[in-house]
């Protein structure tokens, strides 16, 4: 008998006119001790299962069929009360996002202790026990913690206080819905091990919501692929990533950028979108979007079939992995246009540093001036038509770079010179003539649109901005430019919010290709997307680069999308750039102890692969405002010894063009000379 | 801590600037002559009498040293002379005419306030859980009605319906009101309550409105966070999570709110008590007004700021109390 057994479980959101089944008939069991991944793109119904389960969905939602048996009880047809004693007790949750998921104005112990009060705990053993849980989650001083808010945790803390208070009455089965995904990988890594670890050492099950091709491979016994609500396919975790059998996985894992995959490959995408849920589907629900797809497709659905374990609902099975660049014609780039060896010139940044002042004491006189030291000391250069990636964890200073690198913030030393800038100007007059050599493109395609302007109005604001020709030849070049992204020529007239994700980047990569300007800086520009997604939006970006010999500054934090698209690629770590080189090298032979740390910390969607990691970058981030003395990376660094905290490491080489700053780099360096103006310093 | 300091240093910068503006606007408005004219009366013959008394009460020196000593007087808690009041014969001060006229005003605005707040917060909260249904939308009509009649006009309906139809209440305040001491005051209150019962809820009604309304608004973004769903999943009652995750976040936003409402409701209790006979300062100071006497006008308008002032010091000290994000300087 299963821990949890799901049977044709239907889950419905009744909407103002319409209603939309978001899981339909969907069954799976999970074993006691298990871990199942569920997998899916936005939209799958992944996180509804997961709320179907705590009967926690929103109140246009309801369970409208099948039923939940859990540990000899069905959990639909309980009462609320009874369902409350389950909640927190016998199933527990972690959320998404442990920024907005505690409590601001409660202390974490406070917080914690609740959980174990309310299922009946004692009073004078709450504490005690919060304390316990968040040694078990390997919460650094966890004592002090206790007394703390939630706002003076950083994001991978705040995760292991939601995890703690999961755990505090010992849950047989624990629903992680999409733990990681708000967080750095290097967190991530920590904090999926210390779940891994907990689910070893309490035996409880864990069910794991999550779009991560990556996470799933290297946790998971089992895989749910769940596609517009249904269960497209479901088996042990290494046959669905080797001998995958539904056209839908495949697709999935293809769209993935992998972090050892040669760049020449061009990524698979599938094309279209997901089917609207609120209207009556006939067929297999992929059958739009499918390359295998028949007349028999269309018509009446596959039912589940497939040996015992693993089963799939397709009429017409894949086997395994597609080969890439094999079966589907002009998968391979050509080469040679990506040699990087011999470019001219284009933008070189030198010695930039950027500090952001903070509030700090100044009613009392002589008071210490703080200041967030976002970018110290940077250079670097990037020639034309060449792709620089920038990776890094969040806070260090890749955002700021690109921003001072468009004009969004002035540099508080440094300079930054473009190739082919007009002498000779100031003021708004310089500002307007430099937005003509580089564009932004942003990372958020819902907020960077004013809702309220056309399409049309949007992308041909910047040619407005250049006081460039004359209405008629702008409409001209806005629908040349919709044309060059894949939007339909009646995009014109409409507005942001009709538009999806994607295509909402694809008018944002417009506008920034509107002035038909030498460099893009593009600002995690995939990182709100779904893989299918960010596979057709990194396809595009490289044609048009081709195209128009563009250059890119490509900001990610996902190694693995910087590594499919960069030429050469930048690890910044607190403001410092440590290590500079060609994609290939820099992935393939890190010389900085931080590039491997992350490198390592990536999860990839490979089963087999991904149990062999063992470096783990530990801790967090300092803080910027007091950055660590010397090399800023050696309070994390397993090699660090006293002259990286006397010394600033200087730049050295490792091959022509890969130059790392460490004292003890993990390859053989030849130390270069800061005056050598052909070298991009660090 | 330093937040709190920070506020009490702008708000004494608030209370100069106010000072200053309510200082020269009348005073470059009323010539000295005019003033003394004021006190002395028309029938004197020639002006010298009148550029004596102005001179003496020093009206001839440059505006800065009038302010100067103005505000210096004000420090010291002497408001100057209150010209309609004086004549040849005795003066009187501003601090006569004034008397307990400011403590009772205080009584009446904070009184109402406070238990707006209170009745604002359980209807607010009540409705958001409610939200679109007939409980919900029966409550915004009630309170829209509220929220949009005129201060005069809710305290005519009050007199009208519940003083004189069913005799709840008096139409005025008894003028032996104006000769309690403030010590003596709220004794006086207690005694006569069914005389103060109709000012109390004119003001109650005329702020209740936007309180709550805004209270709703604030529930209802409370209650999407990520955090009331935490809660619930840990297995909380309904009760449990309103009111330990609910009721909190949903009530700091409302404190800054009832800081910001207060100069309206300092202006809407002026009608009351013109309406009610209120021996406060909002009477006062339409009589002084209509009179001229300018000294009683600016320092009501400064007691005014005041309390506006100290009111919004106020909501910042519970917010703080309420918020650690606050007390403890987060950057948010």
């Amino acid at each position: 008998m299963s821990l949890l057994r799901v049977s044709n479980l239907q889950t419905t959101y009744s909407m103002r006119t319409t209603s939309v089944r978001a899981v339909d008939d969907v069954s799976f069991d999970i074993e006691a001790g298990e871990c199942l991944g569920i997998v899916g793109e936005s939209g799958c119904g992944k996180t509804t299962i997961g709320m179907s389960l705590m009967r926690l969905l929103s109140a246009n939602g309801h369970i409208t069929g099948g039923e939940i048996d859990f540990d000899g009880r069905d959990l639909v047809s309980i009462s609320e009360h009874q369902m409350r004693k389950v909640r927190g007790n016998a199933i527990a949750l972690v959320p998404q996002d442990p920024m907005t998921s505690l409590n601001p104005v409660t202390r974490i112990g406070t917080q914690i202790a609740e959980g174990f009060r309310i299922h009946g705990g004692s009073k004078a053993r709450a504490m005690t026990r919060a304390l316990e849980t968040l040694r078990m989650v390997e919460m650094p001083n966890p004592e002090e913690r206790l007394r703390q808010f939630p706002f003076e945790l950083s994001g991978g803390l705040r995760q292991r206080v939601m995890i703690a208070m999961a755990l505090v009455n010992e849950p047989k089965l624990l629903i992680a819905d999409e733990p990681t995904t708000a967080l750095d990988v290097t967190i991530q890594a920590q904090i999926l091990d210390v779940l891994d670890g907990l689910r070893e050492k309490l035996g409880m099950a864990i069910m794991l919501i999550t779009h991560d091709m990556g996470v799933i491979a290297g946790r998971t016994d089992r895989v749910v692929v769940m596609y517009a609500g249904r269960k497209a396919e479901e088996g042990p975790t290494t046959p669905i990533f080797k001998q995958m059998r539904h056209p839908y996985t495949r697709a999935l894992l293809s769209s993935v950028p992998s972090i050892d995959a040669e760049h020449t490959e061009r990524l698979l995408t599938i094309p279209g979108l997901p089917p609207d849920l609120s209207k009556e589907i006939v067929g297999c629900r992929f059958a739009p979007r499918c390359r295998f797809a028949t007349d028999e497709c269309t018509a009446v659905e596959p039912q589940l079939g497939g040996d015992d374990g693993h089963v799939y609902a397709c009429y017409h099975p894949v086997d395994g992995p597609e080969l890439i660049g094999a079966s589907v014609a002009g998968l391979t780039k050509d080469d040679d246009v990506r040699d990087s060896a011999t470019r001219e010139s284009l933008l070189t940044v030198t010695n930039l540093v950027k500090d952001f002042p903070i509030k700090s004491k100044r009613l009392v006189p002589g008071g210490e001036h703080l200041a967030v030291s976002a970018v110290a000391n940077v250079s670097f250069e990037i020639g034309q038509g060449e792709t620089f990636g920038l990776v890094g964890e969040s806070g260090c200073g890749k955002t700021t770079i690109g921003r001072l690198v468009v004009g969004l913030e002035t540099p508080t030393s440094g300079s930054i010179v473009f190739a082919g800038r007009p002498e000779g100007l100031s003021g708004h007059k310089a500002k307007v003539a430099d937005a003509k050599l580089r564009q932004m493109m942003f990372q958020d395609p819902y907020a960077s649109l004013n809702p309220r302007k056309r399409i049309r109005d949007i992308i041909a604001e910047p040619l407005e901005i250049q006081a460039e020709g004359t209405n008629k030849t702008r409409f001209a070049r806005v629908l040349e430019l919709l044309g060059e992204v894949g939007l339909p020529a009646d995009a014109v007239d409409r507005y942001p919010h009709e538009f999806s994700g994607g295509q909402r980047q694809r008018v944002g990569f417009a506008r920034a290709l509107a002035v038909r300007p030498k460099m893009v800086i593009a600002d995690e520009p995939v990182s709100a997307l779904d893989v299918s997604i960010q596979a057709q939006i990194l396809n595009l970006m490289e044609d048009l680069r081709d195209e128009h010999g563009l250059s890119y500054i490509f900001i990610s934090h996902d190694l693995a999308v910087v590594r499919h698209i960069a030429d050469r690629i930048g690890v910044m770590y607190l403001g410092r750039l440590v290590e500079v080189g060609p994609a290939k090298q820099v992935f393939s032979e890190p010389a900085h102890h931080y590039t491997q740390g992350l490198l390592d910390a990536v999860p990839i969607a490979d089963p087999v692969l991904a149990k062999t990691r063992k470096n783990k970058i530990t801790g967090e981030l300092p803080s910027a405002i007091h950055p660590p003395s010397g090399c800023r990376f050696r309070t994390r660094c397993p090699a660090a010894t006293e002259v990286c905290a006397a010394e600033v490491p200087p730049p050295s080489e490792v091959s022509s063009g890969h130059i790392v700053a460490c004292h003890h780099p993990l390859r053989t360096t030849v130390a270069i000379e800061a005056t050598t103006a052909s070298v991009p310093l660090l | 801590m330093r937040y709190l300091l920070r506020r009490f240093v702008q708000g004494i910068f608030i209370l100069l600037g106010v000072s200053m503006i309510t200082f020269f606007l009348p005073t470059l408005y009323f010539s000295p002559l005019a003033l003394a004219i004021q006190v002395l009366g028309h029938n004197r013959t020639g002006s010298t009498a009148y550029h004596i008394w102005a001179t003496q009460h020093g009206l001839y020196r440059p505006i800065y040293e009038r302010y100067w000593s103005w505000l210096d007087g004000v420090l010291h808690g002497n408001f100057g002379i209150s010209y309609t009041n004086s004549n040849r014969y005795h003066t009187v001060t501003v601090n006569e005419v004034l008397g307990g006229n400011i403590w009772r005003s205080v009584w009446l605005v904070t009184i109402p306030t406070i238990a707006s707040i209170l009745i604002a917060i359980p209807i607010g909260l009540t409705q958001a859980m409610r939200r679109n249904k007939p409980y919900d939308h029966i409550m915004t009509t009630g309170v829209y009605v509220l929220y949009s009649t005129p201060a005069v006009l809710v305290c005519i309906l009050l007199a009208f319906y519940f003083a004189i139809k069913l005799h709840i209440g008096t139409v005025g305040v008894n003028p032996l009101a104006q000769q309690q001491s403030p010590s003596q005051f709220p004794g006086f209150m207690l005694h006569n309550w069914t005389q103060f019962l109709l000012p109390f809820a004119a003001i109650l009604f005329l702020s209740i409105g936007g309180l709550s309304r805004y209270m709703r608004g604030s529930a209802l973004d409370t209650l999407v966070q990520d955090y009331v769903r935490t809660a619930r999943a840990k297995g909380a009652s309904p009760a449990r999570v309103l009111f330990r995750h609910v009721l909190r976040p949903s009530v700091i936003p409302l404190l800054q709110i009832v800081g910001l409402t207060l100069p309206a409701i300092i202006g809407g209790a002026l009608i009351v008590e013109d309406i009610f006979n209120f021996p406060g300062m909002g009477l006062l100071a339409v009589q002084s007004v209509e009179m001229g006497d300018f000294n009683t006008v600016l320092a009501i308008t400064l007691f005014t700021a005041v309390l506006t002032v100290v009111g919004n010091l106020l909501a910042d000290v519970l917010t703080a109390a309420a918020d650690p994000r606050i007390r403890l300087g987060a950057r948010i």
